[in-house]
């Protein structure tokens, strides 16, 4: 083992050393290479040696690598512009020149032949002796392969190969090692290879000056090319499972029954699932590509749940409306946290869930057990009130024409009578808001309004008012009895007070269809019309308003308001018309009770 | 429990009027009612119209006198302590299917199971006036 750590010269190697300059075989070798000034010694002693040898060199490389060429050639080897001047060193630019040969980033055979054989034959026009040699650089290859062009960069190779067949020279390529670091580029590295004569590697492998220091450098590489095939077959099964992986998660995600979706840093909607689209009615590209914040009913509930994100908070259950596309409303709840990497917030993961049916039916037990719990009270308050009620009102209906009392007193047990029946008539009012709930019971309309007019007859007849009944059918609707009475009660006595001196009081019944409705709720309409005083304009907005009367110390203001909020709770509606007539006003309240039971029958 | 508009149920219809009956005289009512003072208010309220009136402070008390007495007509409480006006309509009717009873409440919806069992039933908060035109339109319509 003597001569292991002897020194070895270029002309016995396997593989040249980095200085190699070898130029008289006219071979096509490559060089890879990890560093600049690698290539640059090894292609100034190439050049160098050619043209110390009175041999012509051209080289067409760029700028950065000319540059450093003829600095390193005029400290190593010669003045360089001696061999300029004599036309025996020709130095061109590799982009402008690829230009010229390539036709739409493809190698043109024609012009490559005329152009770069054109320039070995100048060169070698200006080669000083017989048997001078041209030796060429070029790494217009290494531009399209840097540009991803594999295939004309092996094309180029080809051209060089076929021109060297028409024309003597010794041709160097070089390209950066750093170039091939990928699997992928395993295939066209080998066809790269397979177009040159000989294969300078890079010089981590030239440095090495013995040959035990090769054949270590190349165990080593043996055992790390090994470890890494392995390595990348590991990789690529790791990488086929986490794709497999990602492809399950994605189907989960897109065809999971909640909703989901991801809102970049600028809240714009990156993606959605079918869930969530389908839960707001949109198309995909009606929602994703959106800014989240057009789809969030309450601006200010969306900035309360941005800010969380931003302050990178993560959210659990935040309520919130979401807008369908049909205009109407979800409600949701959102879980959501974001992805942050160092500071720059990714993306938001928002799982939104729809409990919009639940908040109605909360809401709606909630409603139901109030109005239990309200019914339970009015009920013992209707009885506790109504009693003592009932005997002093009978006390002062006595005492209003009590014999034994003189007129003052009787006057004043009048004051106190008509008081009471106005603190009867309020309590009444009052309850009728808070009956019992219980269930709702058939209730006919015609029956009802039967038993109010002949509650109101006496009335009526004293102060000559005419009553006209235009009663077309039963009325049958789902309703609470006495809630129904309390409202007929109300509009017919506004209607008689409203007709001191007479007139004519029109009661009408109609069945309402859907075919006279068309997408509203079928019902009952009862409408009271009277020729009374009528209703000023400026009292028209007011007269559902609590408290507002215009009967001065007779009434309560609590009638009509009563009557509307009865009548909204079952989803029915109240409208009023008064206009003048040629012996006064026409004054009609229509109500409308809504009832989907059209087949019932009367209790 | 089921409960109904008490017109539905009504076997008659009343009518409001204000002037006394001037066939009242010598009608007998029987009051039955728990509270002291608003029994005997009524019993004037009803005796000022004309009628003839005997109380009882129970359900149980009221049985008795109409066992031992015919009446007219029966004007009922129907939330009493113990026997409440259901239970003694029951047994009035029992003793004198054709005696029409009258039931006053201070709570605006009956069982339905009341509604059969008396003739009229009226809320205590109607007034003097429509309480005592509904007697006597019961009494109307039964003569």
């Amino acid at each position: 083992m003597s001569t292991a750590n002897t020194p070895i010269s270029n002309s016995n190697l396997l593989a040249p050393l980095s200085n190699w300059n070898e130029h008289k075989s006219h071979e096509h070798v490559v060089q890879f290479y990890s560093e600049d000034e690698a290539l640059i010694t090894g292609l100034s002693s190439f050049i160098g040696t050619a043209l110390n040898a009175g041999d012509a060199a051209i080289v067409i490389a760029t700028k950065a690598h000319r540059d450093a060429l003829i600095q390193s050639l005029s400290l190593h080897w010669m003045d360089q512009s001696k061999g300029l001047k004599q036309g025996r060193l020709i130095m061109l630019d590799a982009q402008e020149t690829l230009s010229k040969i390539t036709d739409d980033g493809w190698p043109d055979a024609v012009r490559f032949t005329e152009i770069v054989g054109g320039l070995v034959d100048r060169a070698r026009a200006a080669c000083e002796g017989v048997n001078s040699t041209v030796v060429a650089f070029g790494e217009m290859v290494s531009l399209l392969w840097a540009e991803g062009k594999s295939d004309a960069a092996i094309r180029l190779e080809q051209l060089w190969n076929e021109l060297a067949k028409l024309r003597s020279f010794s041709l160097r390529c070089a390209y950066p090692i750093t170039g091939f670091g990928r699997g992928e580029h395993s295939e066209p590295f080998l066809k790269i290879c397979a177009e040159h004569s000989n294969i300078i590697p890079s010089e981590s492998y030239t440095a090495l000056n013995t040959e035990p220091e090769r054949l270590r450098n190349i165990s080593i590489l043996q055992q790390k090319a090994l470890a890494l095939e392995t390595e990348t077959a590991e990789h690529r099964e790791v990488r086929r499972s986490l794709q497999r992986r990602e492809s399950e998660l994605a189907d989960i995600l897109e065809n999971a029954i909640e909703g989901v979706q991801q809102v970049g840093p600028d809240q714009t909607v990156l993606w959605a699932n079918k869930a969530l689209l389908s839960l707001l009615g949109y198309s995909a590209h009606e929602y994703v590509g959106h800014s989240l914040s057009e789809f969030h009913v309450r601006r200010d509930v969306f900035e309360a749940f941005w800010a969380k994100l931003m302050r990178r908070e993560d959210i659990y259950d935040f309520p919130a409306e979401l807008l369908c596309k049909d205009g109407s409303i979800k409600q949701v709840v959102i879980h959501s946290n974001g992805l942050w990497e160092s500071d720059r917030f990714v993306h938001t993961r928002c799982f939104v869930r729809d409990v919009t049916e639940r908040k109605r039916l909360e809401q709606s037990l909630l409603s139901a057990e109030k109005q239990a719990a309200m019914g339970r009270v009015a009920a013992i308050i209707a009885h506790e009130i109504n009693n003592p009620l009932e005997t002093v009102t009978n006390v002062f209906y006595l005492l209003r024409d009590h014999p034994s009392l003189d007129e003052d007193a009787r006057e004043l047990a009048r004051v106190a009578n008509d008081e009471i029946a106005r603190v009867r008539h309020i309590a009444r009012q009052t309850l009728a808001f808070c009956r019992d709930s219980g269930s709702p019971v058939p209730v006919s309309l015609r029956l009802v309004l039967d038993a109010v007019l002949e509650a109101f007859r006496g009335q009526a007849q004293k102060s000559g008012i005419v009553v006209e009944r235009r009663i077309s059918t039963d009325g049958l609707v789902l309703a609470f009895p006495v809630e129904v009475r309390q409202i007929l009660i109300n509009l017919i006595a506004n209607a008689i007070q409203a007709m001191p001196s007479g007139g004519t009081l029109r009661v009408s019944l109609r069945r309402v269809t859907e075919q006279m409705r068309p997408g509203k709720r079928p019902g009952v309409r009862a409408t009271i019309t009277d020729t009374g005083v009528g209703i000023p304009v400026d009292h028209r907005d007011k007269i559902f308003q609590p408290f507002f009367s215009t009967k001065e110390e007779k009434g309560t203001g609590l009638g009509l308001w009563v009557s509307q909020g009865i009548v909204q709770k079952f989803g029915g509606a109240i409208r009023f018309r008064s206009k003048k007539s040629r012996t006064g006003f026409i004054t009609s309240f229509a109500v409308f009770i809504p009832t989907d039971a059209t087949s019932v029958s009367v209790a | 429990m089921r409960r109904v508009f008490p017109l539905h149920n009504s076997r008659t219809s009343a009518a409001v009027g204000t002037e006394t009956n001037r066939n009242a005289k010598g009608v007998s009512i029987l009051c039955i009612d728990d509270e002291k003072s608003g029994v005997e208010v009524r019993k004037r309220l009803l005796e000022s119209a004309g009628y003839r009136v005997t109380t009882a402070r129970s359900g149980q008390e009221g049985i008795q006198q109409l066992r031992s007495e015919p009446f007219d007509m029966v004007l009922l409480d129907y939330w009493m302590p113990s026997f409440n006006g259901v239970a003694t309509a029951r047994e009035l009717r029992s003793i004198d299917p054709a005696v029409p009873i009258m039931i006053l409440s201070g709570l605006s919806q009956l069982p339905d199971e009341t509604i059969g069992v008396v003739d009229r039933w009226i809320l205590k908060d109607e007034g003097p006036e429509y309480l005592l035109a509904a007697i006597s339109s019961l009494l109307k319509s039964r003569h």
